[in-house]
């Protein structure tokens, strides 16, 4: 696409051409930052949840001054035939505008953020009713997950969505948009690419040039960024253990809350899954992380499974103390010829105070992920 | 006031079923119009359909940033 820039954007100055853009994407912010970085200027708009139906991209058409389709993926020639071409008004019925804002599509796009809640309400009742209906799954997912990225969070948005995502999947295999959404966040053997490398450089060139970058709602996580993985897994540097002794005691009030994400793979004879663990301090208690005390650790104690790319929050920098959610991420493979064990068990150690009453620890939770949960 | 939210539930679940146009694999065909779609932009703004550029020739990138 940026070489279709280049070769039209005279023909856009000399008003021959019009070029505008539809994103198949959950996150507009980052087509934004995209199309910064690239320099492209000509308007895009967003379809998160797939209205127009496409099942792969990318797709460049020609469309002729009655709204015909013309081309589909021109080659220079048939530009420069198209450019030519004096086309007869057509049969372009106009048609009712779609969506109507009011609809659950609608308030996906359009809504504010508490507006998603509605537009959640209606895509289950229709998944309920129709369990059939893979679109109605789709569009589910993009707004669970669209309000996990938002203030609104609940803490099991991003299961949900990609449940909802899996639903659709499993009904329409070859719905390569879709497949894409799940393969974002989860293991890297089944990844086609990296989805959102990018965006380290994007942002590199752009300070460079002295420009901002546009300021992203969701920071990529690890899956996100992480290379597509040819063979097996490699093995994981083990650091030293933080409780060797096993003296550290478990965060029975839950300062800490957690909420675990299994992404599967699309693939159907793949077992591999990423597991996205969130870690937030409880609020209404005024818990946060003493990073002048020591980083999140996470231990594995399971046997039999193939664990790997394993990434941790880091504290921010320069913080002494600080509340923000903080991640951990890893993959699973059962190893070949060994009995797997029923769940993927570990535990996260950190460093928290509780402001009510002064009290700093050191804490252990264990965590469980059980593997055959549906 | 508070609407019951099995009205909302109903008006919304009427407009998915009458308003959703029924699109076959590839949504456009060389020779038929492309749907006239509304979408807002990438920005949050308004946006428009394909029925904003009549009467001249655009070439449409569909895409995504990944």
């Amino acid at each position: 696409m940026p070489g279709w820039h280049a070769k039209t954007k005279e023909l856009v100055e000399q008003k021959q051409l019009a070029v505008f853009g539809i994103a198949e994407e959950q996150h507009p912010d980052r087509t934004r930052l995209f199309m910064q970085w690239q320099g492209m200027e000509w308007p895009v708009l967003l379809d998160s949840s797939n209205l127009l139906g496409c099942k792969a991209i990318p797709y460049s058409l020609l469309i002729d001054p009655h709204g015909i389709v013309r081309y589909v993926n021109p080659k220079d020639n048939e530009l420069q035939a198209f450019l030519e071409t004096d086309y007869p008004e057509g049969d372009a019925s106009s048609s009712e505008p779609f969506p109507q804002r009011t609809s659950p599509e609608g308030q996906i796009l359009w809504g504010t953020d508490d507006r998603l809640d509605g537009a959640i309400a209606a895509f289950e009742a229709r998944v309920a009713a129709y369990p059939e209906d893979s679109t109605a799954a789709f569009r589910l997912g993009v707004a669970y997950r669209q309000r996990f990225d938002s203030p609104k969070r609940h803490p099991e948005d991003f299961s949900r969505a990609i449940h909802a995502w899996k639903q659709a999947l499993s009904l329409d295999p070859a719905q390569y948009i879709w497949r894409r959404r799940i393969q974002q966040y989860g293991p890297r053997l089944d990844k086609p690419y990296a989805f959102y490398d990018w965006v380290h450089e994007a942002r590199r060139d752009l300070r460079a040039r002295g420009e901002t970058p546009h300021p992203l709602r969701a920071e990529p996580s690890g899956a996100e960024f992480a290379t597509p993985q040819k063979g097996p897994s490699e093995a994981m540097a083990v650091g030293e253990h933080p409780d060797p002794l096993g003296k550290v005691p478990i965060d029975e009030t839950k300062m800490i809350r957690v909420v675990t994400t299994k992404v599967p793979s699309t693939q159907k004879d793949s077992p591999a899954f990423r597991v996205h663990i969130r870690l937030t301090p409880d609020a209404l208690r005024k818990v946060h992380w003493t990073n002048d005390a020591g980083p999140l650790h996470w231990v594995f104690d399971t046997d039999g499974v193939a664990l790997g790319d394993l990434h941790v929050s880091s504290p921010p920098k320069d913080l002494i103390a600080s509340e923000e959610t903080r991640h951990i991420e890893f993959e699973w493979r059962p190893k070949k010829g060994e009995a797997t064990s029923k769940a993927i068990k570990g535990s996260a150690y950190y460093y928290v105070c509780e402001d009510t009453d002064g009290q700093c620890l050191f804490l252990r939770q264990p965590i469980s992920i059980p593997l055959n949960d549906e | 006031m508070r609407l019951p939210s099995q009205a909302f539930l109903l008006v919304a679940l009427l407009s998915m079923t009458l308003a959703a146009p029924r699109l076959s694999a590839a949504p456009w065909e060389i020779g038929k119009a492309f749907p006239t779609l509304q979408l807002p932009t990438i920005d949050g703004q308004d946006g428009f359909s394909i029925e904003r550029y009549h009467g001249q020739k655009v070439l449409l990138h569909l895409f995504a940033s990944w």
